[in-house]
């Protein structure tokens, strides 16, 4: 273990187009993956937005992104359950894999593949319906329509999603009707609803208040063991307190990837020492 | 600029640290900063579009809505000693002269003044030339338009049974008789007639007390005046032949004779219903006939398709047997000639011992082989002959059927038209020239019985040319002078001729003040009308509020839901405003589908592109095609080719049909196409970041493809020559080959898809992507994202492009008149008639209505109010339409909404 973070000259590096090597910790490397990101390339149009980012997300942690806009966190975290499928002039190289197997074999089925990952956006994207349909929407569209069955289901997931005292009444009401932390918590419920394997959060607190926020990171903290959990935060605080491994990304690069304790008290590189206590970014 | 007009403050401003050019800035700008000029401005806009709007609705309400209004009735003098009588319509100042003003009159009586309405000037009116009959009426008639007139008297025609006709059958036979023998002087003739017509008044007495129990129900002034031979045959005439009339009874005081009349118009109004559903009944008979025709058409032709090739063998197996026939007679001859040539040898012997074992044996087993065909081929045919002719019997059974069960209809409708014209009634209406000066003398001559030369003279100029003898006056009342007359042509005219005579004047008629040397006598026609012809009678100088109201709301209940008359001119609007409903529905059915899968696709499914956009705009310009291009097109594709095409295949829409075998190989071509664009759009399927240069190529082919093989379908469907129509039976008379309903819907639906696709678009732009991605970050498929979150979140914009396309197609008339809108179709395209929807029947169209009624009616003058209440209507009903629609959207939308804040 370095005592002393090494001052490498990655930023000048990236900045004349060099390739570089990210530092990623033996604890990290130890730990069972869920999901495996390997040389992954992606282009939008000409543009590259991820270089050859390589990274094991270790089954039921919480992982957490970090790094400053436009770095590509959410790029990333949309590949792995091919929301970047919908761009237009995407290009892709690399591959990244779940549970062992290629998402962007030939024979697989995106459908059945975003089945088995929940994901939670940036603002609550409730949809225009009762909160018990919001909830029991993954299960709607696989055909689901044992009421005994939706109803079970959507009371593990308000629970597993600590929504269900507050909402037990008023499951027939309209999911737009809740408050913001609500809403984005009934996400979280949806994304639940299907029992899947790997969680997605793409900023989940970033519109929420600061009551709202710590709830939704309770909840987090309650998901893990359950779920992998990958999400993207912009809030250092949030970083460290909930995620067991947090990834420093850079301008489309993976710089520093390790467990959270350390890569907040002592990450191996500068940059990473600089970007988390906010000398740089 | 303030800092101008107080240089004392601008040291201030100056310590203050502040510019005074800064300070100016402020001042100046500060109105345009706090947005007050563009707030007047917007508002005043706002306000000018408003005033527009409200002034377009105020207009229309204005001009449409007093309509129905009963106004009074005026009776004009004028200057030159004619009348008018008629409803004021508007009054002008009239700026050709100073202080004088028009006056717009509707006089109605065309079809004694070929005019409906007529401009006076003051000039023209006589001082005191304006009166207000109390007993003015307005008439409204089923043909001819209104009639304006004073109620006069009222003739009701009765049965009075056996004994009065037999009697008048003697005096007529006995008054025959004494004619033809000259030697009875002609003084005794009048003697004669006179007891004849008592004797028959006798008759007729007693007749009219054995009828007393009836005759009493009649008002109290009621006379009942027998028949004379003149009305006794006048009579006769009106009640048609079933009903003998014996007698007449004459009504005279005004009230009562309105009171009959509004009783007798009540029973010819019930009497004139019965008979159109009568006639209605008729009609459905005759339309069975023509059904059980076209059953036997039918028969006709599918017998004779499948005896084309029966026939065709027949006809070569009867060739055959001639020619075996002929071979026989051949042989004979043949046979005497190889006798005659040569002599007795072997050879010879062998030939004719070979030419007799054929013709014993070989022939006759040809000919009956044959003849075994030809019964073969002709069984088919004789097939085909037997269902004919069951067919024509089958007809010819449910011909006799239908004809026994019209004729109790027909009988009845007989009778309903007999019971329908018993009564008629006349009234006193000016007479164009009308005073004429006479002698004192001459009013004596009139009473006396003999038309005076100045009267005559006056008649001749109305080309009414009065044969002395049959001229006849009868005084009533002891001011109306009764003059009927007969013309050289035999036509009977009945004036009544009213003595002016000082104080006597009946004030209501309006008066001039007559000379001493001479008498004004003013004559005025009489017009007589039968109660069956009367739609609506009123006295409209002595109705109350209340009445006038329920006038006016009958007459409105009339214009809604009764069928036109006078080409739409009076009468209802009802068929109109079923036919726009009907056509609108339909249309917005049709449309809305289309439209809304057209945006999805574009929306949803393609890519932005050059293409993408080329269809786009097309899709907008086409928005701004003149709506006649739609009609042509809906002409002449939707009538003319599919329509004839549904109705007698290809060879009556015009195309020449492959022959089979080319159809044959054009669908196999099809096929393979269609699978090779199905490979394509199946190996160009997958995710984006996979795309390559290959997928690129196969997903344009694979769109290429399908266009190719969608209009190669069409054309294969178009040149089919198998398909031979499904109203064959009914050409040349086409059945969907002209406009109708549907053409008329689908023509309109295309005028509106634009307006649906780019609401629709817009609609579904509108749907945050956030939704798009959380239902697919679910796992949702695409379809299920579109069906489940798009569709019922973009709902209430559809449902805006459908308001938008309904307010647009309702309103729409140029595309109309080329395919299927009439300004008279009174069966209705939907109605309670199996199959209930008929798209083939042309319809109304309350915009084509304001079209026809406006500038293509004769008479457009008396049909500009009903132009407005026209206008009203269709505002109104697209406003209903809309009002619904926006109802339904509003729901939807709080469907969606939550109470968030």
């Amino acid at each position: 273990m370095n005592t002393q973070a090494v001052r490498s000259n990655r930023i000048e590096d990236i900045a004349q187009g060099k390739k570089i090597e990210a530092v990623i910790h033996e604890k990290v490397l130890e730990a069972e993956p869920a999901v495996e990101v390997q040389q992954f390339s992606l282009w939008y149009g000409k543009k590259q937005a991820l270089h050859e980012i390589s990274m094991p997300i270790p089954r039921g942690e919480v992982t957490a992104l970090i790094g400053p806009s436009g770095c590509g966190k959410s790029t990333l975290l949309r590949s792995v359950n091919r929301m970047n499928d919908l761009i237009d002039g995407l290009t892709i190289r690399g591959d990244i894999r779940l549970g062992g197997d290629s998402i962007f074999a030939p024979g697989v089925d995106v459908i059945e593949l975003r089945k088995r990952m929940g994901m939670v956006f940036q603002k609550p994207n409730p949809f225009p319906m009762s909160i018990f349909e919001n909830v029991v929407y993954p299960l709607r569209i696989d055909g689901q329509r044992d009421r005994k069955v939706l109803k079970d289901v959507c009371e593990q997931s308000l629970r597993g999603a600590a929504l269900w005292e507050e909402v037990r009444e008023r499951l027939p009401e309209s999911g737009l009707g809740l408050s913001g932390g609500q809403q984005q918590r009934l996400c979280i419920a949806r994304a639940i609803a299907s029992d899947p394997e790997v969680l997605l959060l793409d900023e989940p607190c970033s519109a929420l208040d600061p009551l709202a926020t710590a709830k939704i990171e309770d909840l987090i903290d309650d998901l893990r063991g359950e779920y992998t959990v990958l999400i993207v935060t912009h809030n250092m605080q949030q970083a460290a307190r909930i995620s067991d491994y947090t990834a420093f990304m850079y301008l489309g690069r993976l710089i520093e990837f390790g467990v959270t304790s350390q890569i907040f008290t002592k990450p191996y590189l500068q940059e990473t020492e600089d970007y988390v206590t906010g000398r740089f970014g | 600029m303030s800092a101008q007009s107080k240089p004392s403050e601008q040291p201030v401003e100056k310590t203050r640290g502040r510019t005074p050019n800064r300070r100016m800035m402020q001042s100046g700008y500060s109105l345009l900063a706090r947005g007050e000029p563009l707030i007047w401005f917007t508002g005043g806009m706002l306000v000018i579009c408003l005033l527009m709007i409200t002034c377009l609705l105020g207009f229309i309400l204005y001009s449409g809505l007093p309509t129905f209004w009963p106004r009074e009735v005026q009776w004009v003098l004028l200057n030159n000693g004619t009348q008018e009588i008629g409803q004021l319509q508007t009054t002008e100042v009239d700026q050709n002269a100073v202080g004088q003003v028009s006056r717009y009159y509707r006089t109605g009586n065309f079809d004694l003044t070929g005019q409906h309405y007529r401009w006076l000037t003051s000039s023209e009116l006589d001082g005191e030339g304006l009166s207000k009959p109390q007993w003015a009426m307005v008439v409204e008639r089923l043909e001819h338009g209104r009639l304006y007139g004073i109620l006069n008297q009222m003739t009701i025609a009765t049965d009075v049974g056996e004994a009065p006709r037999r009697r008048v059958a003697e005096a007529e036979r006995l008054k025959e008789l004494i004619e033809t023998i000259p030697s009875i002087s002609a003084e005794i003739l009048p003697q004669v007639y006179a007891a004849l017509a008592s004797s028959i008044d006798r008759e007729l007495d007693a007749a009219n007390r054995s009828l007393l129990p009836n005759l009493e129900e009649l008002p109290g002034l009621l006379q009942v005046r027998l028949a004379t031979e003149t009305n006794w045959q006048l009579a006769s005439q009106l009640a048609g032949d079933n009903v003998v009339v014996a007698s007449r009874r004459v009504i005279s005081s005004e009230a009562d004779v309105f009171e009959q009349l509004d009783r007798e118009v009540a029973r010819t109004t019930t009497l004139r219903h019965q008979i159109e559903a009568l006639r209605y009944q008729i009609s459905r008979r005759d339309a069975q006939l023509s059904e059980m025709r076209a059953e036997v058409r039918r028969a006709e032709i599918s017998a004779n398709q499948q005896v084309a090739l029966p026939l065709e063998s027949a006809h070569y197996f009867l060739d055959q047997l001639e020619l075996l026939h002929h071979r026989s007679q051949t042989l004979a001859e043949s046979m005497e000639l190889l006798r005659e040539i040569a002599g007795p040898s072997d050879w010879q012997a062998a030939v004719l011992q070979a030419f007799q074992k054929y013709e014993a044996v070989e022939l006759p087993q040809q000919v009956s082989r044959v003849q075994q065909q030809l019964v073969e081929a002709m069984e088919p045919i004789q097939k085909q002959a037997v269902v004919i002719r069951d067919a024509v019997a089958a007809y010819h059974v449910g011909y006799q059927e239908i004809v026994a069960k019209k004729r109790p209809l027909e009988m009845q409708l007989q009778e309903l038209n007999a019971l329908s014209t018993m009564a008629e009634v006349d009234f006193l209406v000016p007479f164009a020239p009308v005073t004429v000066a006479v002698e004192d003398a001459d009013i004596d001559r009139l009473v006396s019985g003999t038309i005076p030369e100045t009267l005559r003279q006056h008649l001749a100029t109305q080309s009414i040319l009065v044969s002395e003898s049959t001229a006849e006056v009868t005084q009533l009342n002891g001011r109306l002078t009764w003059v009927s007359c007969t013309d050289s042509l035999g036509q009977k005219h009945v004036f009544s001729v009213a003595a002016i005579e000082g104080e006597s004047t009946p004030s209501e008629l309006g008066s001039n003040p007559s000379s001493r040397a001479t008498r004004q006598v003013q004559l005025l026609q009489t017009k007589l009308v039968n109660c069956r012809e009367i739609v609506r009678a009123f006295p409209a100088n002595q109705l109350g509020l209340a009445s006038k109201v329920s006038t006016y709301l009958g007459r409105w209940g009339e214009f809604l839901l009764e069928n036109p008359r006078e080409a739409g001119a009076e009468g209802g609007v009802f068929p109109a405003i079923w036919g726009t409903i009907v056509m609108t529905l339909i249309m917005t059915i049709a449309v809305v589908p289309f439209g809304v899968m057209a945006a999805l696709y574009l929306r949803e499914y393609t890519k932005s592109g050059p293409l993408v956009s080329l269809i786009r705009i097309s899709i907008n310009n086409l928005a701004g095609v003149p709506s006649i291009v739609y009609g042509v097109f809906g002409f002449s594709f939707f009538c003319y080719t599919i329509g004839a095409y549904v109705d007698g295949g290809a060879k009556n829409a015009g195309i020449e049909p492959w022959p089979s075998m080319l159809w044959y190989l054009a669908l196999g071509g099809i096929v393979a196409v269609g699978t090779v664009a199905f490979l394509f759009s199946f190996l160009s399927s997958g995710p984006s970041h996979t795309q390559t240069g290959f997928k690129r190529f196969a997903a344009r082919a694979a769109l290429v493809l399908w266009l190719v093989t969608v209009a190669a379908v069409a054309i294969l469907l178009l040149k089919s020559p198998f398909f031979e129509g499904f109203y064959r039976e009914y050409l040349p008379n086409p059945t969907f080959g002209k406009g109708g309903l549907l053409w008329a819907a689908l023509t309109l639906s295309l005028l509106t898809l634009p307006v649906v696709i780019v609401a629709t678009e817009e609609a579904l732009a509108a749907v945050p992507n956030s939704l798009r991605e959380g239902s697919l970050a679910c796992g949702a498929s695409k379809w299920q994202t579109i069906q489940r979150i798009i569709l019922p979140h973009s709902r209430p914009g559809i449902l805006t492009g459908a308001i938008l396309a309904m307010a647009r197609g309702a309103g729409e008339v140029a595309p109309l008149m080329l395919v299927g809108a009439l300004a008279s179709a009174p069966d209705l395209p939907l109605d309670t008639e199996f199959p209930f929807f008929h798209g083939s029947r042309s319809f109304m169209h309350l915009g084509y209505q304001i079209y026809t009624l406006g500038f293509q009616s004769q008479n457009s003058e008396a049909a500009k109010p009903m132009v407005f209440t026209c206008t009203l209507l269709l505002i109104l009903i697209v406003a209903a339409l809309n009002i619904t629609a926006i109802y339904l959207r509003s729901r939807l939308k709080r469907q969606f909404q939550g109470n968030q804040f």
